[in-house]
């Protein structure tokens, strides 16, 4: 696993420190695994664990009940600062059950070697797609007459928003700068970025020329609560990704594979239970878990594809 | 109004109507000042109120400001519109926050707190036209901060305050004071308003007690002035005091003090004869009443004694009014002289009166016997023997007294006075100066009359009357241009009978004309007498009572006479009384008519009682007016009488009429008539009735003055007639 070796190499000292601790710990309860294996762990990257472990519990606890015939004496909850840290305590049997983006799942997939379960509807929604814009009156009218000119992504954690349209001008070999500021202008010939933070900053800095184009899922460009539509009236699509899962369960390898069917039975049939529906509402607003479509396979398996070379560019 | 009030009414109205408007003027100002005081202290605190809301909302702005300038040094950096929305919203919904804007350093808007920055990259003051076009700005205080990283300042952040919400504020505290204060200037004037009606009325009652005493003493003293017009004599209430109030009352005092004299003169003047102070007729009757009345109580013999004076006719005639009512005086006091010393010598009470003229009574009471009413009789007669001076000459005149007793002669009032009357008649037919008793005989009604009139006819049938004559002169120069034929009767026992009695009697008792013919046979002979010794031109007067009789003889008896005589009519004035003329006014017109074609000149005679006469002097042939005598008289005393005979004068002037003063006795009379040119005179000043002889014998003494350029005006013949 070279891979690992060379991104865990790439960690500053303070985050070595934090690793060796957290290795301390999965130490620890890997030890108290072998005595009391009955225990199934979900994975959340957090930095505001008391509001996503709210999100969770009401999930854990629902399949607790349901496992509880398998053996499965308790579900709990386990946050973790960031997506390295995920694969680590993946790894090393620490975590059992993540919820990820597309992407996300796809990284885990090949650096945890984790499995992916089950596809999550959010919002209603089994997909989206990141949707590339800029005013109507701007002569940009596809990506590559982005050259010489500025682009919003919203911030490098979002799939849509940023991995996404992020791979595909990737894939593209156009030559990307980072900016700081809206206010810098890129090198000449290159394509210029920055991250705007959140939705609202990317459609108003197009919208106000502060940037020449955004990009944003298509459920943010059309969540009129989020982005007003006199903006909207203002700007144009001038190019779509390909649908992707909106959300994809993930567990990690070498779980049981009893347990795991079982797992995902239990998520794809929780929809049909009345009793789970607070459970449902509360994880992120789910509306139901099914299975990945032939489409989201080819996309993600794409994605899997394009990654070393994202990761090259995108460091 | 308020003239129709009580002094008391009206001295509490004035005192309170001072108090009120005193009251009113300083509630007013008190009022007006307490306003104003308000209304500067209510300006002052809204001032200060407003200064220190502005102060209050600048700070509270900037704090906002300051807080948010540092918070929003990292988004605006990173230019997070979305955390500067976020902060704009929140300080937008703050309270008094009109609005909100991050604004770069050209002070164009970054963001303005709107979704979409509606106004993004504008001009800050545009922007906020823009959104807040309904702001009403002036009310609005705008703050802002400078946005500033590591000392470069990347915008700023732009706030405005309302003042609105601050003001309302204010506004309300401002209304709640002026509310509060406006509460207590109402209650503050309800108080004084109440305070003064309390003041009002103690002042009412004050002004009624105090107005009251002022009007006490007036009111007494009212009532006692309308007491004494009723008769009370008595000193006046509060006439001890000191003010003017006590000078009323002592004023009062004094008038009716003087009232109760003067009260007592008019009684006395009532009661009492004013030329001799004696009791007069109608305190005779009042004494003769009670003394009657006591007497038949007393079962007492009472007298009356009636004294006429003999022979006074002739003083008067002699000597004029002046001297008559001097010598009447002498008498009146010789009788209360003589009573007196009778009342103590018989421990009497008789009392003496005047009836009037020459007549006197004497009433005794507790009378014995009729002797002793002859006695006192006596003693009058005695008393009244002696002569007596009026104006340097002694008359001798002497008394008839008749004497009556009740209840011997009757118990009635009247009948006592003309028992006594008719007793004294019969003492003057006993040859006067003497005393008679009433006796049963006399007591006949028409005795005394009866033979009067036989007497009348008598002298008429005998001639016995005679004709005196009166000069009658020109006013100016005391010419004699004619004279008055006066008939004069002296009756054997009555003496001179008055020419209004025997008159009166003749026209009673069918003589008349008889008697008129009379007077002209006389005085057409005397005239003819006159003519003889030389007075050709001399006119003779004579008054003729029976002109208006129906186809009256005495026209033709005229004619005849005059015929007789051979004298033109001419010489002839025949005067007419003015009162039968107008009583018979067509039968005049017809006689006078008949006179002034024998040339007999008429004459209206007593004129001045109806002046209507004047008016009808068309109708008859009238040749002058004779004036009344009354108005001469009154020439020296009366304004009204002076007047009255100007007036006369004058309209007959008017008339072509001349005019005759008669009865002129005093020099300023004279004067007076000459005045007002009154043409002719006649009177006691020029000469008295005087028999032909007399008279021939003064117009020749008359036309000797003339001749010697002399005019005689009076003649005094100090003739003492027996």
């Amino acid at each position: 696993m070279p891979k690992q070796v060379l991104l865990t190499l790439r960690l500053p000292p303070r985050l070595l420190l934090r690793q060796l601790l957290a290795l301390m710990l999965c130490m620890a309860a890997a030890m108290s695994a072998a005595s009391m294996p009955r225990v199934l762990v979900m994975g959340v990257i957090s930095d505001n664990p008391s509001d996503d472990i709210a999100r969770l519990k009401p999930m854990a606890a629902y399949v607790q009940t349901a496992l509880a015939s398998t053996g499965i004496e308790n579900v709990e909850v386990l946050v973790v600062p960031d997506r390295n840290q995920m694969i680590n305590l993946l790894r090393d049997g620490r975590i059992d059950w993540v919820s990820e983006t597309a992407f996300g799942a796809i990284y885990l997939q090949e650096r945890a070697n984790a499995r992916l379960l089950t596809r999550k509807w959010k919002d209603g929604a089994a997909t989206y797609r990141s949707i590339f814009f800029a005013r109507k009156d701007s002569p940009v009218n596809e990506i590559i007459d982005l050259r010489d000119r500025v682009l919003a992504f919203e911030h490098r954690n979002s799939t849509s928003a940023f991995f996404m349209p992020a791979s595909i001008m990737s894939s593209m070999s156009l030559p990307l700068e980072s900016l700081s500021t809206p206010r810098e202008t890129p090198r000449d010939g290159s394509f210029g970025y920055v991250y705007s933070g959140n939705e609202y900053n990317t459609a108003i800095w197009v919208h106000k020329g502060l940037v020449d184009a955004g990009v944003l899922s298509n459920t943010d460009w059309q969540n009129t609560s989020m982005i007003a539509p006199e903006i909207i009236a203002d700007l144009k699509v001038f190019a779509r990704s390909d649908e992707l899962p909106r959300a994809i369960e993930v567990v990690r390898g070498d779980l049981d594979a009893e347990l795991v069917a079982r797992l995902r039975n239990i998520l794809q049939t929780m929809h049909t239970d009345p009793e789970a529906a607070d459970a449902l509402a509360a994880y992120h607003n789910t509306t139901r878990f099914d299975e990945l479509s032939e489409d989201d396979r080819l996309t993600l398996a794409s994605i899997g594809e394009s990654l070393p070379a994202f990761a090259e560019q995108f460091p | 109004m308020l003239s129709r009030l009580g002094l008391t009414a009206r001295y509490a109205l004035m005192i309170n109507g001072t108090m009120l408007a005193v009251i009113i003027v300083l509630g007013a100002l008190f009022v007006i000042k307490l306003q104003s005081t308000s209304h500067d202290i209510r300006e002052q605190s809204t001032a200060a109120l407003h200064s220190s809301l502005t102060q209050q909302i600048d700070q509270y702005g900037q704090s906002i400001t300051d807080v948010l300038a540092e918070r929003m040094v990292n988004p605006l950096y990173a230019l997070d519109m979305r955390a500067l929305l976020i902060r704009l919203q929140e300080t937008q919904d703050m309270q008094g926050v009109a609005y909100a804007f991050v604004v770069d350093n050209d002070n164009n808007v970054v963001h303005d707190g709107t979704s979409h920055i509606e106004t993004y990259g504008r001009p800050l003051q545009v922007a906020i036209l823009q959104l807040h076009a309904d702001l009403e700005l002036v009310g609005v205080h705008e703050v802002r901060t400078p946005i500033a990283l590591a000392g470069e300042q990347l915008g700023a952040i732009h706030i405005g305050v309302s003042l609105q919400s601050a003001m309302a504020e204010g506004m309300a505290i401002d209304n709640q004071l002026a509310t509060l204060m406006n509460s207590r200037i109402r209650d503050v004037v309800v108080e004084v308003i109440g305070y003064s009606l309390v003041m009002l009325i103690l002042g009412l009652l004050l002004a009624t007690v105090i107005a009251r005493r002022f009007a006490r003493p007036i009111r007494q003293l009212a009532d006692y002035a309308r007491d004494v017009g009723h008769g009370r004599r008595d000193a006046p209430p509060a006439r001890e005091r000191a003010d003017e109030i006590g000078m009323l009352a002592q004023s009062l005092g004094a008038m009716s003090e003087d009232l109760r004299l003067s009260a007592g003169e008019a009684e006395y003047l009532a009661y009492h004869d004013s030329l001799t102070r004696l009791p007069n007729r109608a305190q005779l009757k009042r004494t003769l009443r009670e003394s009657i009345a006591r007497s038949k109580v007393d079962e007492q013999m009472l007298a009356l004694l009636f004294i006429d004076l003999d022979e006074f006719k002739q003083v008067n005639d002699t000597l004029g009014h002046e001297a008559g009512d001097e010598f009447l005086t002498v008498v009146a006091s010789r009788l209360t002289d003589c009573l007196s010393v009778w009342n103590d010598a018989n421990d009497s009470g008789a009392t003496l009166a005047r009836l009037g003229g020459d007549e006197f009574t004497v009433v005794m009471r507790h009378v014995r016997d009729a002797a002793e009413t002859e006695k006192l009789a006596a003693a009058i007669l005695r008393t009244l023997s002696e002569p007596i001076e009026a104006k340097g000459h002694a008359f001798a005149i002497g008394a008839s007294i008749g004497i009556t007793l009740s209840p011997r002669d009757g118990d009635d009032l009247n009948v006592l006075l003309r028992n006594a009357d008719r007793a004294m008649y019969r003492a003057k037919e006993r040859g006067r100066n003497t005393y008679c008793q009433f006796d049963k005989s006399m007591d006949g009604t028409a005795t005394r009359q009866l033979s009067l009139e036989a007497d009348l006819r008598d002298v008429l049938n005998n001639h016995d009357l005679k004709l005196e004559y009166q000069p009658i002169v020109r006013a100016a120069t005391g010419e004699v241009v004619a004279v008055e034929a006066l008939c004069r009767w002296h009756h054997p026992v009555l003496g001179y009978v008055q020419p209004s009695r025997f008159v009166q009697l003749a026209e009673q008792s069918g003589q008349i004309e008889h008697l008129d013919q009379f007077v002209i046979s006389q005085l057409t002979a005397d005239l003819r007498d006159l003519n003889d010794a030389g007075f050709t031109r001399l006119e003779a007067a004579a008054n003729i009572a029976s002109l208006h009789h129906k186809d009256p003889m005495i026209i033709e008896h005229i004619a005849e006479r005059l015929d007789h005589h051979n004298l033109h009519g001419s010489r002839l004035r025949i005067e007419v009384r003015e009162k039968s003329i107008m009583r018979h006014l067509e039968r005049a017109a017809l006689a006078t008519g008949k006179l002034a074609d024998l040339g007999v000149a008429i004459w209206i005679d007593d004129f001045g009682t109806r002046i209507a006469t004047l008016k009808h002097i068309d109708v008859l042939p009238i040749s002058g007016i004779k004036i009344h005598s009354d108005f001469v008289d009154g020439i020296s005393t009366g304004k009204n009488q002076r007047i009255v005979a100007q007036a006369i004068t004058d309209m007959c002037h008017n008339l072509d009429l001349p005019v005759i003063a008669e009865g002129v006795e005093h020099q300023p009379q004279l004067e007076y008539l000459q005045a007002i040119n009154c043409d002719y005179a006649q009177g006691y000043l020029f000469a008295r009735p005087m028999p032909l002889e007399a008279l021939i014998s003064y117009m020749k003494r008359q036309q000797k003055g003339n001749d010697e350029g002399l005019v005689v005006l009076r003649e005094h013949t100090g003739q003492v007639v027996p």
